[in-house]
């Protein structure tokens, strides 16, 4: 049985996890901390990959990255193409989660008191070692269960993959799209393989770091 | 006079649409305590935490020596201030350690017989190696107070740092703090809802109410000449009369409330309608006698008395002289003079007693 799907969907889950944090947290605690201009538009906008259709989602991402899109135009002329790559998986996998880690980890640094912030504060910390000192290691469960939701999520990431990196076999094709390509072949003990791999590594993942670090999701 | 360490200019801050500070000007001097007084919510730690560089205001300037500073940028700045807050918030290490940790976030060298002479100062020394987590509230607070104190800031900041302690510990801890400060002249701003901590304190108190400064001025003069009846009633002025000035003379203003004659050492002019205010414990209790007693109280009036309201350290009690008249008398003296609702009593206070709402000036230096 062709593992590749396996791998690709490792790959992207796990790089669309790493790119979830790196934005995902900070505007989380720009949401949980900062009063702002424009705090409800960005706390409204945040949540619409979690209700709007993935193929519509995957429509507009396409529309940006395609080849007459304003990204996709930027993108090529440095040679760079996205557009049905696994680099566009990875970016289906990112917009599909990372609601996920905005929701969870903002609600992990709204429950930190804000006076022990403060007192980092006065007694010398710079809002960076604030951060760093006192907020994400107070927030730390929320940030670990948020990752690992949108881990799972960016795993079975499959309309907006479809739509944005399409579904081509050995370049492409992820596990959940691999899944359904099988199903339509009637190949269906490699289905079932592929399925059970999939519910094997989001259990794993779910309950093994949920009692590991009694996790709430 | 003095440079101004911290001046605020014009400074608000709304929340959701809705001003919970309006202060359009505010001044605190080298190595003077201000209190900064007023009910719950009334905008206290909100100014406290502007003053403190922990939050930006939606409009105005915060000044530091001169130089306009900002919550976001002016690291430097904060670090010459010290905060205290309400709770010890200690880490969980040791006392020594604790007080070190302003010193260590600014990266300064531990110089260890400051931090020892602190520790004496706040009378923790022997606790030297105990963990904070084994502290008593009152201990908490003075490692809190000796971490701050230790930074030797440019200004401390103190945010209702008593209010969580039961009454023996604070009785204990106001003294002290008291002492230190004095002595090493630090420039303070306390922030209290409790009278009675501004008062031992502070060298003026302002008074905040809904966001807005109502009076500023010499502690003592806040609390004996309160600028509005608001502001009376927050700082304990129980008995407000409004009269009509009959008489000045020989330094003594007259005013008529309710058919008596009451003798105030405030000046106004006759034929003038005033406010006139008594604080409890400024009112004398005593049985009606043949012969008035001899005494500098210029004021004596007779009535019944109409309530008797237990609190505490003393009884509040309530005599009808024509107006309601409250006085604070202790259970010992309740007791003695069999003092109980329609007992006859003569209420005595004398003429310094008695003061003038809102003719006092409202802000000063």
């Amino acid at each position: 049985m062709d593992l590749f799907p396996l791998w690709l969907s490792l790959r992207v889950s796990l790089s669309a996890t790493a790119l979830t944090l790196l934005v995902g947290v900070p505007i989380a605690w720009l949401l949980a901390r900062r009063r702002f201009p424009g705090r409800n538009v960005l706390e409204a906008v945040v949540v619409l990959p979690l209700v709007l259709p993935p193929t519509v989602l995957g429509y507009y991402l396409l529309v940006l990255v395609g080849r007459r899109g304003p990204l996709g135009q930027a993108l090529a002329s440095i040679g760079l193409e996205l557009a049905f790559t696994w680099g566009a998986a990875v970016l289906a996998a990112v917009v599909g989660s990372i609601a996920l880690v905005i929701k969870s980890v903002q609600a992990g640094f709204e429950t930190v008191d804000v006076q022990l912030e403060q007192a980092a504060r006065t007694l010398g910390r710079s809002e960076w070692s604030v951060f760093w000192s006192v907020a994400l290691p107070l927030a730390w469960r929320s940030v670990l269960a948020g990752t690992v939701l949108a881990f799972c999520r960016a795993l079975g990431e499959f309309g907006i993959t479809l739509m944005v990196a399409g579904n081509i076999p050995g370049r492409t094709q992820t596990l959940p799209l691999a899944i359904y390509d099988r199903v339509q072949a009637n190949l269906m003990d490699e289905a079932n393989a592929l399925a059970l791999v999939a519910v094997g590594i989001v259990v794993v993942l779910l309950f093994g770091l949920s009692r590991l670090a009694r996790l709430r999701y | 006079m003095k440079p101004a360490v911290i001046a605020l200019t014009d400074v608000g801050v709304r929340y959701g649409g809705v001003d919970v500070l309006d202060v359009p000007a505010l001044e605190v001097f080298e190595g003077e305590i201000l209190a900064v007084i007023g009910p719950n919510g009334s905008g206290k730690s909100t100014l406290l935490r502007v003053v403190g560089l922990l939050e930006r205001p939606t409009r105005g300037a915060v000044r530091f020596h001169g130089t306009p500073v900002d919550a976001r940028r002016s690291l430097a700045e904060r670090r010459r201030m010290a905060t205290v807050f309400q709770q010890p918030l200690l880490a969980d290490m040791t006392v020594a350690e604790n007080v070190t940790l302003g010193l260590r976030f600014r990266g300064d060298a531990i110089d260890e017989a400051r931090v020892g002479r602190w520790l004496e100062r706040l009378n923790i020394a022997p606790l030297r190696d105990q963990r904070a987590r084994t502290l008593s509230g009152g201990q908490a607070q003075r490692v809190a107070l000796a971490r701050a104190l230790v930074l030797e800031p440019a200004v401390l900041l103190l945010d209702e740092p008593f209010s969580g302690l039961d009454a023996p510990s604070r009785a204990e801890l106001l003294p002290d703090v008291g002492a230190i400060l004095r002595q090493d002249r630090v420039t303070t701003i306390l922030v209290t809802h409790d009278r009675g901590e501004a008062q031992a304190l502070a060298d003026r108190a302002a008074v905040l109410m809904g966001g807005r400064i109502r009076q500023l001025d010499h502690t003592a003069r806040v609390f004996h000449a309160p600028a509005t009846e608001e502001v009376a009633r927050f700082v304990g002025v129980e008995t407000i009369v409004t009269g009509r000035v009959i008489a000045r003379e020989a330094g003594v203003t007259v005013v008529e409330v309710a058919g008596r004659k009451l003798e105030l050492a405030a000046a106004a002019r006759v034929g003038e309608h005033v406010r006139v205010g008594v604080r409890p414990e400024d009112v004398t209790l005593m049985l009606p006698t043949e012969v008035a007693p001899l005494s500098s109280a210029r004021n004596y009036l007779t009535g019944t008395i109409v309530q008797l309201i237990p609190s505490t350290p003393a009884i509040r009690v309530v005599v009808d002289v024509g107006f309601p008249l409250v006085a604070t008398v202790t259970a010992r003296s309740v007791a003695d003079l069999g003092l109980a609702e329609g007992t006859p009593v003569t209420a005595a206070f004398k003429a310094s007693a008695a003061h003038l709402i809102g003719l006092g000036r409202t802000v000063s230096g």
